[in-house]
């Protein structure tokens, strides 16, 4: 994909811990064209939210991008002066995070702390503007009483509501990129299913690109257009979303997908054996092999390339390596 | 929602591989069970108390200096006698307020007595005066602090009690307190101990209402644990590593509290020294003789510096949101 | 909101009153009579019984304890036996005294401790935050007597080292107090601020494209500096208790002096007086902290929440 608005090229982030390195993000390339919405998809542990702090450039000490490049609109984040970068974020980049209850600051009112990031970013903005411009934003996030709710402190909020003050502060200033880090996760259900319709909405009349995070292939199903797959740090499978759940093709993908509960099947639920295994020691060979029901002695000792079975379909697996030979598909 | 034709195709495709590896499921599970023995060392160790002070020793090296400057201070003052060959009070007037030299480390006082003896014998009481009143206080601190937690019938009468000692300044409290008592080494450590209570007992409290709350509580309680048992089995131990940490740095409050009621004439009394005696002492040769001073001084810094030190290590690895 | 600003004055009152009580008790075990010590050994018996009626010595002691409640709440805490003079009049003497040392001390506690501790927050680890929190821990750690003796001898002749006729005078019995309490305050701001900045809002603010400045003093600053308005509030009393130390060592004339003169010359009702008061005082410090910190906090200031 040469015209991506964000490029991931093999990006490395590592956490230099007291017992050793942890690589966090392995190697990970991630495309997201303009008005795209992308999901990126694993158990918790795999890298997913350390691939867009780096992004972000929020990572926490003692991790740090050691390698790779991110082009966003062409310029590479990790090259770029800390000044220039926060021009873009919040601005042309911007994050929703997991925690609505915790990721408002509570002594300052949810309506000034989304103005701030429109008055930080488009400075020809009149405070008075970027009020009103504020509370139309509320109105568009299905903030109902939007100008009394612009004056209230994160506490009085619910937390869907809170989770829809931090959509409006990531969409204030109409980004191109819209990170989502498992936003609903922390919610009820039925506030779930709003929140995604909301962000669905907004990102078709905005035509943003959305980077969704999450661990429910679910909400992946409903939301995105393509797919990554994350294990332990490296992309085990991507493709479209259409694609992979007619076609899986990573054990672990396939894994993933037989633990969603089935109303239809009399099946037992299916569990994918072991855990994820400790980030400060990996196996050799293929990371998945121990808890993989397909491991092959092969898989113990090297470590597969992506192959790619269809078109556009990635599959990080030795079975689907192309039999020697064989031509590629 | 997973299409089982498509497991059924990954299945045969590894059947096939299997075959062409001559890979048996014996030597799969093998392989696994390597891997999973290798996985187990590096398993997050439980964190005990003893792991946690070794860490400390590695990473906080003020921490694990100032142990170490404590235990040689606790040895000097210990073995004071076999250390040096002056005696405390033995008054000396041909050799009144000597500056330091060979014979007299940190010079004579205007009675002719060796100062570096002095501090030796006078780090006795101090370090009494630390540790006695400290422990005092927190026994009682903890017992009162968990009863008002646990059994809310009593809780306002003691919050109450506790709020009414944390009202008075501590130094004025405990001059009332000497004064009402009379001023004897055995009464500082009653008028300290009297005091150093409250404070214990309110951590405690806050800790044993948040520990009730928790599933291994309620399990115990639900089997009919008695009270006293739960309190003294469940939650006791759970408060100990901010117990131990409250322990390190009472002591240096108790320590500059006796040297402040020995400055205004209610804590120790002369023939019986102690630093804080030495330093108020020194008062009026300090112009002349600024040793008088600066060493006892020095002693008492030294000491409740590295209790603090080593008291904000261990609440770093211990107890890291106390305050 | 109000309702909250009522219950905790009404906390205070059983305190207050067990304040009282407490110092009662224990200077009323203390041998010897006050008359006694009020007038020496000669005095004729007729007098005495006077003495005795009017100031209800006769009386048991849950009697005189109710006459001393009594008095204390309209102001008068008796005479002292030795200065003959109202133990009132002479806390309302020394009292200005103590408060400008003590307010000298805590602006300069804040001005140098609150910086100093964002510093070494911010800086975590930098050779500042070494050198600030080496002098921090070392300011907790000397007793303030020793500091005050030290600097007695190095600016005698420079700066007045006794006494109180001048604001110069208050330099040095200021910086003795505040080093004490600025120690205090910088470590709490900083392990303050520290934990303030590990919450997930810093992050949220961060991502907005702020500066770390502007996210330091527009986000964490208020959040982190809640606790101190709550250990400014303990500060009274560590400032009250430390300031009868400095105001013995530099013979000010307050109310932490008089008290230790009335020790020494075993003057109980002024002993009484200057201790109650100064509690007083002290419990007034922490409630009015107590009100600014709930109106510094909108998750208590605005009501509805949880």
């Amino acid at each position: 994909m040469e015209d991506a608005l964000l490029q991931i090229r093999d990006l490395h982030t590592t956490f230099y811990t007291r017992d050793g390195l942890v690589r966090a993000v392995d190697g990970v390339s991630i495309d997201i064209a303009a008005g795209e919405s992308v999901g990126i998809v694993g158990e918790s542990g795999c890298g997913k939210s350390m691939t867009a702090m780096s992004l972000m450039g929020l990572l926490k000490k003692p991790g740090k991008v050691d390698g790779g490049t991110i082009l966003f609109d062409g310029q590479d984040l990790t090259a770029m002066a800390p000044k220039d970068k926060r021009k873009l974020m919040g601005n042309r980049i911007s994050m929703i995070f997991q925690e609505p209850m915790t990721s408002l600051n509570p002594v300052i009112t949810v309506g000034r702390q989304v103005q701030e990031a429109l008055l930080l970013h488009k400075r020809e903005m009149s405070r008075t503007e970027a009020k009103n411009r504020v509370i139309q934003v509320f109105q568009l996030a299905g903030i109902p009483d939007a100008a009394k709710r612009y004056q209230e402190y994160p506490h009085q909020l619910s937390g869907g509501l809170r989770q829809r003050v931090m959509i409006a502060m990531a969409m204030v200033c109409d980004p191109g990129l819209l990170i989502a880090d498992e936003p609903t996760t922390a919610l009820d259900v039925t506030i779930e299913a709003q929140i995604l319709h909301l962000m669905k909405q907004l990102q078709e009349e905005k035509g943003t690109a959305v980077m969704m995070i999450t661990h429910n292939l679910g909400v992946v199903a409903q939301f995105c257009t393509r797919l990554y797959v994350m294990y332990a740090g490296k992309v085990m499978e991507s493709g479209t979303v259409q694609e992979i759940f007619k076609n899986v093709c990573h054990p672990y993908t396939e894994g993933l997908m037989r633990s969603v509960p089935d109303m239809e099947s009399k099946e037992r639920l299916y569990n994918i054996r072991g855990m994820v295994p400790s980030m400060l020691h990996l196996p050799k060979g293929c990371r998945f092999c121990p808890r993989c029901q397909y491991s092959m002695a092969r898989c113990f000792d090297q470590e597969p390339g992506l192959y790619e079975p269809s078109p556009g379909h990635f599959v990080r697996c030795f079975l689907f390596e192309p039999e020697k030979g064989e031509e590629k598909p | 929602m997973a299409s089982f034709e498509q497991a059924a195709s990954l299945a045969a495709r590894a059947a096939v591989n299997s075959v062409k590896e001559q890979f048996s499921s014996q030597e799969r599970m093998a392989a696994i069970q390597r891997i999973e023995e290798e996985e187990l060392q590096f398993l997050p160790k439980p964190d005990t108390i003893k792991t946690k002070l070794a860490n400390m020793c590695r990473e906080n090296k003020a921490a694990a200096l100032s142990g170490a400057v404590l235990a040689v201070m606790a040895f000097a003052i210990i073995f004071a006698d076999k250390l040096t060959s002056y005696d405390p009070n033995a008054v000396n007037l041909m050799e009144r307020l000597l500056p330091p030299s060979p014979a007299h480390w940190c010079g004579t006082d205007d009675l002719g007595r060796d100062i570096f003896t002095r501090i030796l014998y006078g780090g006795r009481v101090s370090l009494l005066v630390g540790v006695i009143p400290t422990a005092i206080s927190m026994v009682i601190g903890v017992i009162l602090g968990m009863v008002s937690g646990y059994i809310r019938q009593l809780e306002a009468v003691i919050m109450r009690l506790a709020d009414i000692v944390l009202a008075f300044p501590s130094i004025v409290l405990a001059m009332v307190v000497m004064y009402t008592l009379g001023a004897t080494t055995t009464n500082i450590f009653i008028a300290l101990s009297m005091i150093g209570w409250a404070k214990t007992a309110r951590v405690v409290r806050s800790q044993t209402l948040s520990l009730r709350e928790q599933e291994f509580v309620e399990a115990a309680r639900a089997m009919g644990v008695k009270k006293w048992t739960i309190m003294f089995r469940h939650i006791l131990p759970n408060c100990l590593p901010s117990l131990i940490v409250l322990f390190t740095l009472n002591i240096p409050d108790a320590i500059l509290s006796e040297a402040n009621l020995s400055f205004l004439g209610v804590g120790t009394q002369p023939p019986d020294s102690s630093w804080g005696l030495m330093v108020s002492q020194a008062r009026s040769f300090v112009q002349s003789s600024p040793w008088t001073l600066i060493f006892p001084s020095l002693a008492i810094l030294i000491m409740v510096l590295a209790l603090n030190f080593l008291g904000d290590g261990l609440r770093d690895v211990l107890d890291p949101h106390g305050r | 909101m109000l309702k909250y600003i009522i219950k905790r004055i009404l906390v205070t009152i059983p305190v207050l009153i067990g304040v009282v009580f407490l110092i009662f008790v224990m200077l009323s075990v203390v041998p010897g009579d006050p008359l006694t010590v009020m007038m020496g050994e000669k005095v004729k018996v007729d007098v005495i019984e006077r003495l005795s009626q009017s100031m209800h010595l006769n009386d048991p002691w849950y009697v005189r304890f109710a006459w001393y409640l009594w008095d204390a709440i309209h102001g008068d805490f008796g005479t002292s036996y030795k200065l003959m003079r109202s133990v009132s009049s002479l806390i309302a003497n020394a009292f200005p005294k103590t408060l400008m040392l003590a307010v000298t001390a805590a602006l300069l506690s804040w001005a140098i401790g609150i910086p100093a501790g964002i510093i070494s927050a911010v800086r975590k680890n930098s050779l500042a935050d070494h050198l600030f929190m080496g002098f921090a821990l070392c300011g907790v750690s000397i007793p303030a007597f020793s500091v005050g003796m030290i600097l007695q001898n190095i600016f005698n002749g420079i700066l007045p080292v006794s006494g109180f006729s001048s604001p110069r005078h208050l330099i040095l019995p200021a910086l003795v107090l505040g080093w004490n309490a600025a120690g205090t305050i910088a470590r709490l701001t900083r392990s303050s601020l520290l934990e303030v900045l590990e919450d997930d809002y810093i992050r949220t603010a961060r991502a907005k494209g702020l500066a770390p400045v502007s996210v330091i003093l527009g986000h964490a600053l208020k959040n982190s500096l809640l606790p101190v308005i709550t250990m400014m509030a303990i500060q009274i009393s560590s400032l009250l208790s430390g300031a009868v130390i400095t105001e013995t060592l530099f013979s000010i004339p307050g109310v932490g002096r008089l008290a230790v003169d009335a020790i020494n010359s075993r003057d109980m009702p002024l002993l009484q007086g200057t201790v109650i008061f100064t509690t007083a005082v002290i419990i007034a410090g922490n409630l009015a902290a107590d009100i600014l910190y709930s109106v510094a906090d909108p998750r208590i200031r605005v009501e509805g929440g949880k």
